[in-house]
């Protein structure tokens, strides 16, 4: 308790331009997701124009996890990303910090399992899911960024 | 010192009453209260960017849900057991063993199996069902989609079969010629009404006719063409017309 309490107190500066594009690529990357999610559960097209091996993708046994699809699961974590991004900017805590750091590197982990069973699973791409991995991945390397520059020299 | 006190006391001349103690404890107060005022004010600036977020997911949800349906065919999506009302269908659509065959018009492997499917029909007629579906494959093949269009757009003047039957039989013609220029020509081939035809080709009822199919296949994990559906079970493509034969006549017996 007294570990959580002190990482509450601590408190970090000057964050404002690291997260403010948190945010939009978080809001960005719910859009993506919501999309997936949507044509999956309405059986709609989903417009696969740029590469069109997509539906082989998003029909393969990878697309869903305990009968939910990848998507869904996505939509909720971007949700919870840009949640705990605005808690960080509402209230500097280094603790808000570490619980957006772990979870986008969990995203950024996931993010690369999934371009590699595209890659060399399922032989095949998708934009949306790529365009939702490239997302995680530059979210993770925006708050690696802001770890090197704001937190590290000046927490530690 | 002094120039302060000076202005403080023409500020609030009636602080001159009071001793130093009850300014100091005044003043005190007056900073409390901005405080209270500013904290107030930051509390509904969060509470408002709170709220300001999650209108924006609910709506950014909202709004992408919505586009998405108004994308859907309007059209039922056929399982690959069922025939629909929608479906082209050659034989008896009454018949107890229906053959469901996806297909793409640009796909060489599905232009060799029309002769072979052709036969077929012609030697069991009115025993079996045979149904065509659209399962264009878009990324290798650039004409799939305007021709099982055409198709369709045929079916509306009840040619479906005889566009169908072209369709494979030039399949080298259009793919390497002028698809558009060469449809027309097709359409005028086989009589149909030139001006109606372009318009169907072009139309939503026909473009949800091609996508239903397709989603339907999507739904039955078709992932090439030609795939086969033997009453409702994938078959593996038969090597040989005598194996596809073998295959049907199984299933009859088995119903019988």
């Amino acid at each position: 308790m007294t570990l959580l309490s002190q990482l509450w107190n601590r408190k970090i500066e000057k964050v404002v331009w690291y997260l403010v594009p948190v945010l939009i690529f978080s809001f960005l990357g719910f859009l993506d997701a919501a999309y997936l999610t949507a044509t999956h559960y309405l059986q709609a097209p989903v417009g696969c124009s740029l590469i069109a091996e997509c539906d082989t993708v998003l029909t393969s046994a990878y697309a869903e996890m305990f009968g939910i699809p990848i998507a869904l699961f996505g939509a909720l974590y971007y949700t919870a990303l840009f949640g705990i991004t605005l808690a960080l900017l509402d209230a500097k805590r280094l603790l808000v910090f570490m619980v957006l750091g772990l979870a986008s590197g969990t995203g950024f982990l996931v993010s690369l399992v999934l371009i590699g069973i595209q890659m060399f699973l399922l032989e095949a791409y998708c934009q949306f899911c790529l365009l939702s991995a490239g997302i995680s991945i530059a979210i993770f390397l925006i708050l690696f960024l802001m770890f090197w520059k704001r937190v590290y020299s000046r927490v530690f | 010192m002094v120039k302060y006190k000076h202005m403080e006391q023409n500020a609030q001349p009636a602080q001159q009453d009071l001793t130093k103690k009850e300014r100091k404890q005044l003043r005190r107060q007056q900073k409390e209260e901005t405080r209270a005022q500013e904290s107030k004010k930051r509390k509904v600036q969060r509470l408002g960017m709170w709220l300001l977020a999650a209108l924006a997911f609910a709506g950014a949800g909202g709004g992408v849900v919505w586009l998405v349906q108004k994308s859907v065919p309007d059209l039922p999506v056929a399982g690959p057991a069922e025939i629909l009302a929608q479906d082209q269908v050659k034989g008896s659509d009454q018949a107890r063993v229906v053959l469901v065959e996806y297909g793409d018009f640009q796909c060489p492997a599905c232009a060799s199996f029309y002769p072979v499917v052709k036969t077929l029909t012609e030697e069991f007629r009115d025993e079996i069902a045979i149904v065509y579906r659209h399962f264009p494959l878009t990324s290798v093949h650039a004409k799939a989609v305007i021709t099982a269009r055409a198709a369709e757009a045929a079916a509306l003047q009840g040619k479906f079969w005889e566009m169908h039957d072209l369709l494979f039989e030039r399949q080298r013609e259009w793919v390497q010629g002028d698809e558009q220029e060469l449809l027309v020509q097709y359409a005028r081939e086989l009589e149909l009404e030139e001006e109606l035809f372009l318009e169907d080709l072009n139309s939503p009822a026909v473009r949800d006719k091609v996508e239903a199919d397709r989603v339907g296949g999507l739904q039955a994990r078709v992932n090439s063409t030609p795939t086969f559906f033997l009453n409702g079970e994938r078959i593996q493509n038969p090597r040989s017309y005598a194996e596809f034969y073998d295959l049907i006549v199984a299933a009859l017996e088995q119903e019988n």
